[in-house]
């Protein structure tokens, strides 16, 4: 590029040679900016508007881009000519570029002489300067007010309260470029004050106590049976209602604890009413969850790999399957931090059990000569064997009805088999009387194995001789066990007899089959990474408005070793109920906290890892310790404690310092200490009288603005600050730490800058930069709005979602802070995942939850910004691709370029050619047939075609290259075939064009304001380089930061 | 005319009071110093809820009760003609329009009882994520609620909020969550209608006063910082100032009222004392009684009522066989085939409503019927058996808000019920290109252009 920067051009384009020509528009980004420069040398010429520019635009121009036509929205006829003063160099600066470009005039009209031509450039290239110097200073500066988020951290790091404070605030709105930290777009309306207020009230009331909070604090412990003996005021309850999996409170021991976790009684007496019993409104229920994939075990409640749940309306948002809930009802608190523990451990995965019974009726015993035969393998259970008769009696040998008030009547065996195995059942038994009546039946109940055999009155023999019916086949276990007889006729029952499969029948090979299938299938599935995953909620009818909170827990011991596990978050971020004591419908006034095994597998078909659960333990509001951090951090010990008035004046600056992120003055802290005199007397305690000058101060705008003094005296340590805080809310969307602090407390940042990047980069911060500058340079809004359809895109769940977004924001910082070339967004070979999106994509060898860089192979169609399901599903209409969507989001946000806005009243795609049933490629195609229509298009849609191979919800449909949708000619002349073709097209050739982008929104997005013509020349600066240094993505940031824009050291000293 | 004592006596209006009379206190009070804040015609809105959906026998199925018990009149247009079940209503034709078709597309998928808690709001409870959002009535209430002592009166039969999916209120505040309904009639006229607001007038004093104070302070210490600022940094800084000149009006205006003495009003016709569980009828007239009573003396203007709540849940169930003599409860007859016994109980239901209509014809403040002032939305969240579409529908009144009456209007599923919405809004004079998920105003001739 160094080549490049010494040569200038001043020619249209279309002046000069055509392979002069295709350079240029490789460097498209040069060009303007060199333009420049030629433009002093031309001043001398004493060129004007009325001689050399009107006559210009009027001949040539003006046809096009009048009050009537405006051609590209363009309108050139009442430019005003004063770019210093009136109000359009931007639209000058617009129409120069299109001329340098050679794309104006048109090439098949008429073409000006070039003399003519070159005059009025130079021209606009000597106003458009003069506008420049003009505005350099006047728009460096933006005072802006917090966005949202930022507001949400600066409370919290002040308060040291992790309240989600923003969300109560209207939404930011956005700027042109999509950035809502934009200083001019960011209002602060009435309403907002109104909040500010409030929301200042409430979130001193969490961070200063007068008194400590009354805390609650139970556990119900789990097993099989381990409740059974406790007295009825000790069990805990059961929370029944529609399809509700209550667990039996025999299983659950139920404790309240005091807050240093001794056992509490509340006497019975205590309270009143329905829910007298704090016990009987704690329990455990398992709504939502596969009855096949969770077991109450001695060592507690066992649980599958969840599946994550489908939100199809109406009813199947109960969670994922198996889900485990501890239920409180009515006593909990509304806000605060809590505490959830789960003590649990791993244990080696369940194999599914086989099949145990089956229906085939093959007859083993006979009736030789009116007495049965059996086979000499089998076990037969003989008359005398009954015991637990129920309304029958031992008659002549045979089971006879003795009592026939009731149909039902039973008998039980107990056995004890050498060996598990597999038999046949025959019952020896009469026929029924002469004239059957009615169809009956037997049950054979083994623990929870059941065979059924239901007998047809017409098929049934008649008489009184003995016959043998088959009941099925059961599989039996080895040692004792009771075998359950039940039938409802008025018969005579003999032997029971119990004979082996044949060592060759079919069912045997079938289930050894099925066994070494189960047995591989285990294999894998126990060495799968069991995690906690946890949601706080509030029951509704049909199902659940839960929300997940904290994060996923790994299980860190050894199997079998239980551990517990501790997860924290604030009431009032989560959808905690809203308690109702008039409320008495059962399902009202119930919190619930759940747990599943996060190590999810895609169908119920897969068992997965398998986790005990012993106990869940919930403790709200929960201090670590008292009185809590944010409290002591604000009335800090002082040795003027005693003296109020006195140490109020040492509060009042400790927190005034810290809210408006600088040193306050003598005069700025008198103005607070005396709002507090003149108000003390109105509160009933120092610390509230304290908090209300608070709220004040988080209503001032020197906390809700980052404003910046424009003062001439400005001392270097307001320029020291300042910088710390223009540089925290760009790398960390927060303000400043400590460190940053006492750095330009001491004059030093400016000169630490490079170092303090580098920390910054490193410290975990700056994963709110990455969120929060991707989800607006790459619109990831639309991937979090957007409604995928769940029927057509079944794998495609909550979970999934999440965990695009999740990729895109660690891809991003990954690259990020391995200071990887910032070409990596474009392409990598690697991808940032975890085992549930890896399944999803269909990638394989990912175990764990955990996000991590994954190499991928170059057949993969995985790799970089452009292929991530973020973007894909995001840029769909949530059930197909959208090619538009996809080309307007790569030329804007990827090649920085302005695609032709959609002209006005154009009906939409789906509306005209909705009954084609086309897809929208191929509506698109039949659309660029239309004349109108194929100008925008041919520029637009091949941008967005290359995406074919990806469907709405971010997969991949087929093999890359297949679809010859994807083949498309850019207007640049190049062909590229699918995405992986584009990746490289832009490495190769769109690189700088790319870098230009991404330095663009940088810093939009660092300065709060859209970048115009004005910051041109700064913008190359930095572009130049970084190409000059390598592309680094640690060049990238220190380049924005030490640049003037960003320093504002030119603008102060121009001053 | 003095101020009357607020302890009443008990005298039940249902003895002495026919519906029609007008309040003889009415004209004397318009001649009074009108004790108004701003002079200004007031617009009011007032919504009522009934759950469980309402009979509509299949046409080709049950061809005789179709005619008979459907809820919807028989024709669209302004000939329409009523069956037995809004018969009730004929006497307001004039001043209600019918909507038929309209619901909320988010709800269209779920259970029918669950759509009730987005009856107001239109907002997203279909899913795990409970996105409900502000009701309606609130957004109305955050502008008129400026001009009155109260924002707004929450009421239902029930009280409190209920639980998620099976809410007892109607309106939600600005965030989505339920805002608790009031249900005890006497606590409500105590609260609402003491003579100088009692401790709550106290409560709010101290309240403004603070707010007002740190105002103040917020503004001195803006208007230094300004001395610092650029050229553009300035003009921000001004944005800043104005919204803190426009809290600062505001809190003016509400210190006002605190010293502005309540309109002169009679409350001897209204029973406070009414047993739901004995008597339904009377005790939702009593509610009523106290909801016409707040507009007339403009305490607030904006009301929602929930008449029962969804699924046989609380008292509602049982006023058909309270009320009506049907032995059979709500929600189970909305189960049922019993068109008959249905249409009975959905004509008392719209009877109190025509109770309302009534109510507000014959009794007015300065600016004359109240019924003209006030716009009206009677209706439920499911049609027949829990079908969340199709919703029953009532809009009335508001004659001086431009709304012209007299007609059964039909959509279909292409519009949203929340265009019915914004329609309002405008006419209500908030101007609105959005609630919920609206896709433009309603197209229809009852708002005027």
């Amino acid at each position: 590029m160094d080549s490049c920067s010494t040569l200038t051009i001043r020619l249209p384009l279309r002046l000069i040679s055509s392979q002069m020509k295709k350079f240029a528009l490789l460097t498209v980004a040069y060009i303007t900016l060199l333009s420049f420069h030629s433009g002093a040398a031309a001043a001398n010429q004493n060129l004007t508007f009325q001689t050399d520019v009107e006559p210009v635009l009027k001949k040539y121009c003006i046809d096009c881009h009048n009050h009537e036509v405006q051609e590209a929205n363009t309108r050139l006829d009442n430019l005003n000519p004063d770019m210093v003063n009136g109000p359009d160099a931007e639209r000058w600066h617009h129409a120069l570029n299109m001329i340098n470009l050679g794309k104006m005039p048109p090439e098949d009209s008429q073409q000006p002489d070039e003399q003519v031509f070159v005059r009025m450039i130079d021209w606009i290239q000597d106003e458009l300067g003069k506008a420049i110097a003009s505005r350099q200073t006047s728009n460096r500066a933006v005072m802006r007010r917090l966005t949202t988020k930022q507001y949400t951290n600066s409370l919290q790091q002040l308060l040291g309260v992790a309240v989600e404070f923003g969300d109560a605030l209207p939404e930011d709105a956005k700027s042109k470029s999509g950035f809502s930290n934009n200083g001019s777009v960011l209002r602060a309306t009435p309403l907002h004050l109104e909040y500010y207020q409030q929301i200042a009230r409430a979130a001193l009331d969490q961070a200063i106590f007068t008194h400590k909070p009354e805390i609650v604090r139970y556990r119900i412990q789990m097993g099989s049976d381990i409740g059974k003996s406790l007295p009825n005021e000790k069990k805990a309850g059961q929370f029944g209602g529609f399809v509700s999996q209550p667990v039996a409170n025999t299983h659950l021991i139920p404790t309240v604890f005091d807050v240093s976790g001794n056992e509490v009684t509340v006497a019975p007496t205590a309270r009143q009413g329905r829910y007298a019993n704090v016990l009987r409104n704690l329990g455990i229920g398992m709504r939502g969850s596969d009855r096949d994939r969770y077991a109450m075990a001695a060592n507690g409640m066992l649980l599958d790999s969840a599946v994550p749940h489908q939100e199809v309306a109406p009813g199947s948002w109960h969670g994922p399957s198996p889900n485990l809930k501890m239920l409180i009802r009515r006593d909990f608190p509304a806000q605060g931090r809590f505490a959830l523990r789960i003590r649990a451990t791993q244990i080696d995965s369940k194999q599914p059990p086989l099949q145990a019974t089956y229906g085939n009726t093959e007859l083993q015993s006979e009736i030789t000569d009116g007495s049965a035969q059996h086979k000499p393998a089998a076990t037969v259970l003989a008359v005398t064997d009954a015991t637990k008769l129920t309304r029958v009696e031992i008659k002549d040998g045979f089971l006879v009805t003795k009592d026939t008030s009731n149909p039902g009547r039973s008998v039980q065996y107990n056995v004890d088999l050498e060996k598990s195995d597999v038999f046949h059942i025959d019952i020896v038994r009469t026929a029924l009387s002469n004239d059957p009546q009615v169809n009956f039946g037997f049950e054979l109940v083994q623990r929870n194995k059941k065979l059924n055999r239901k007998l047809e009155k017409d098929k049934e023999l008649t008489g009184s001789d003995l016959i043998v019916s088959s009941l099925g086949i059961i599989a039996l276990p080895q040692g004792q066990t009771t075998i359950l007889l039940k039938w409802n006729a008025d018969i005579k029952i003999g032997d029971l007899a119990l004979t082996p499969l044949a060592a060759d029948h079919s069912i045997r090979k079938q289930r050894a089959a099925k066994d070494l299938e189960y047995r591989e299938q285990w294999a894998q599935d126990n060495t799968r990474k069991a995690a906690l995953q946890v949601s706080l909620g509030n029951r509704t009818d049909d199902g659940q408005d839960a929300q997940q909170f904290d994060r996923i827990q790994p299980i860190m011991t050894d199997r079998g070793q239980f551990a517990t596990y501790e997860f924290t978050g604030r009431l009032e971020n989560l959808p905690t109920p809203q308690v109702d004591l008039n409320e008495m419908s059962d399902l009202a006034n119930i919190l619930v906290l759940t747990v599943w095994n996060g190590d999810f597998v895609k169908t119920k078909s897969q068992t997965g890892s398998q986790i005990a659960v012993e106990s869940m333990e919930f403790e709200a509001p929960y201090f670590p310790e008292w009185p809590p951090e944010s409290h002591q951090a604000i009335f800090f010990d002082s040795p003027s404690k005693e003296n109020k008035e006195v140490y109020t004046r040492e509060v009042l600056e400790s927190f005034m310092t810290k809210a408006f992120r600088r040193p306050v003055s003598q005069d700025e802290v008198d103005l607070y200490h005396h709002f507090w005199l003149r108000s003390r007397q109105d509160f009933d305690t120092y610390e509230a009288s304290v908090k209300e000058t608070f709220v004040a101060v988080l209503c001032s705008p020197k906390f809700l603005f980052l404003a910046e003094s424009n003062s001439e005296q400005k001392s270097s340590s307001q320029h020291e600050h300042e910088l710390a805080s223009r540089l925290s809310y760009f790398l960390w969307n927060s303000p400043p730490d400590e460190r940053l602090y006492a750095l330009a407390a001491k004059n030093q940042l400016r000169d630490n800058l490079k170092d303090e990047i580098q920390r910054m980069i490193a410290q975990p911060q700056v994963a709110e930069f990455t969120e929060s500058f991707c989800d607006q340079w790459l619109k990831l809004y639309r991937h979090k709005e957007m409604l995928v359809d769940v029927r057509k895109y079944p794998a495609f769940t909550r979970f999934v979602k999440e965990d695009m977004a999740q990729e895109t924001y660690h891809f991003f910082t990954h690259a990020l802070q391995n200071n990887f070339k910032v070409s990596t967004l474009i392409d990598s070979d690697f991808v940032m995942i975890n085992q549930n999106l890896a399944e999803y994509y269909g990638i394989d060898g990912v175990v764990g939850t955990d996000f991590r860089p994954v190499a991928i192979t170059p057949d993969s169609g995985r790799g970089g910004l452009l292929t991530q399901g973020s973007f894909l599903s995001g840029h769909s209409d949530g059930k197909q691709a959208h090619p538009i969507k996809r080309a307007v989001w790569l030329m804007e946000r990827i090649l920085g370029e302005s695609p032709p806005p959609p002209p006005p009243n154009v009906p939409d795609l789906e509306q005209r050619e909705k009954d084609a049933r086309l897809t929208i490629a191929e509506q698109l195609e039949m659309h660029r047939d239309n004349v109108s229509c194929k100008n925008c298009h041919e520029k637009l849609d091949p941008y967005g075609l290359v995406f074919e191979d990806y469907n709405g919800a971010g997969l991949l449909t087929g093999k890359a290259g297949n679809n010859p949708s994807t083949k498309v000619e850019l207007p640049t002349g190049v062909t590229v075939n699918g995405v992986a073709p584009m990746q490289q097209y832009i490495l190769d050739s769109q690189q700088s064009k790319f870098l230009r982008s991404l330095v663009e929104h940088l810093l939009a997005y660092a300065l709060g304001r859209d970048m115009s013509f004005v910051d041109e020349e700064e913008i190359n600066n930095v572009v130049e380089n970084v190409l000059d240094r390598g592309s680094g993505f640690h060049v990238v940031l220190e380049e924005i930061i030490f640049s003037p824009l960003f320093l504002q050291e030119q603008a102060a000293n121009k001053n | 005319m003095t101020q009357k004592s607020w302890r009443l006596n008990r005298r039940s209006f249902l003895q002495g009071v026919g519906v029609t009379l007008t309040l003889p206190y009415l004209e004397a009070m318009a001649d009074s110093a009108a004790v108004s804040i701003d002079s200004e015609v007031p617009k009011r809105m007032c919504f009522m809820y009934f759950p469980n959906g309402c009979g509509i026998p299949n046409k080709d199925k049950y061809t005789e009760e179709h005619k008979q018990y459907s809820w919807f009149p028989l024709q669209a247009g302004r000939d329409y003609q009523f069956t037995n079940t809004l018969e009730v209503l004929a006497p307001h034709r004039e001043d209600i329009s019918i909507l038929g078709g309209l619901s909320h597309p988010k709800s269209r998928q779920v259970l029918g009882h669950i759509a009730g808690d987005s009856w107001l709001t239109g907002g997203d409870v279909s899913g795990s994520n409970y996105q409900n959002s502000i009701s309606l009535d609130q957004v109305v209430a955050q502008q008129f609620g400026k001009k009155t002592r109260y924002s707004s009166l929450v009421a239902s039969v029930d009280g409190g909020v209920g639980y998620q999916s099976r809410v007892s209120t109607l309106s939600f505040d600005d965030h989505g969550k339920p805002i608790p309904a009031e249900h005890r009639h006497r606590e409500i006229f105590e609260r609402y209608f003491a003579p100088s607001g009692g401790h709550v007038t106290e409560k709010r004093r101290a309240e403004i006063k603070r707010g007002k104070r740190i105002v103040d302070l917020v503004l001195e210490d803006s208007q230094r910082l300004g001395r610092q600022l650029g050229k553009y940094d300035k003009a921000k800084l001004a944005e800043y100032l104005e919204s803190l000149s426009s809290v600062e009006r505001q809190i003016q205006r509400n210190e006002e009222w605190l010293d502005t003495p309540m309109k002169p009003f009679t409350a001897d016709h209204i029973e406070f004392e009414v047993d739901a569980t004995k008597n339904p009828e009377a005790y939702i007239r009593s509610m009523i009684d106290i909801m016409v009573l707040g507009f007339q003396t403009d305490i607030t203007r904006v009301m929602s009522y929930m008449m029962a709540r969804e699924d046989g849940i609380g008292f509602g169930d049982r006023f058909p066989q309270l009320a009506c003599d049907i032995g059979i409860g709500h929600h189970g007859m909305s189960h049922s085939t019993k068109w008959h016994e249905w249409s009975i109980y959905d004509n008392w239901l719209a009877s109190n409503f025509g109770y309302m209509l009534d109510r507000l014809k014959h009794v007015s403040d300065e600016h004359g019927p109240l019924l003209d002032n006030t716009m009206l939305l009677f209706g439920s969240a499911c049609s027949t058996t829990h079908n969340a579409r199709n919703y029953p529908l009532v809009l009335a009144g508001g004659k001086n808000m431009g709304l012209k009456h007299g007609s059964y209007q039909v959509y279909d599923d292409s519009v949203p019920l929340s265009n019915l919405y914004v329609s309002m809004l405008n006419s209500a004079g908030v101007p609105t290109e959005r609630f919920a998920d609206s896709t433009g105003d309603l197209k229809t001739d009852i708002f005027a252009s």
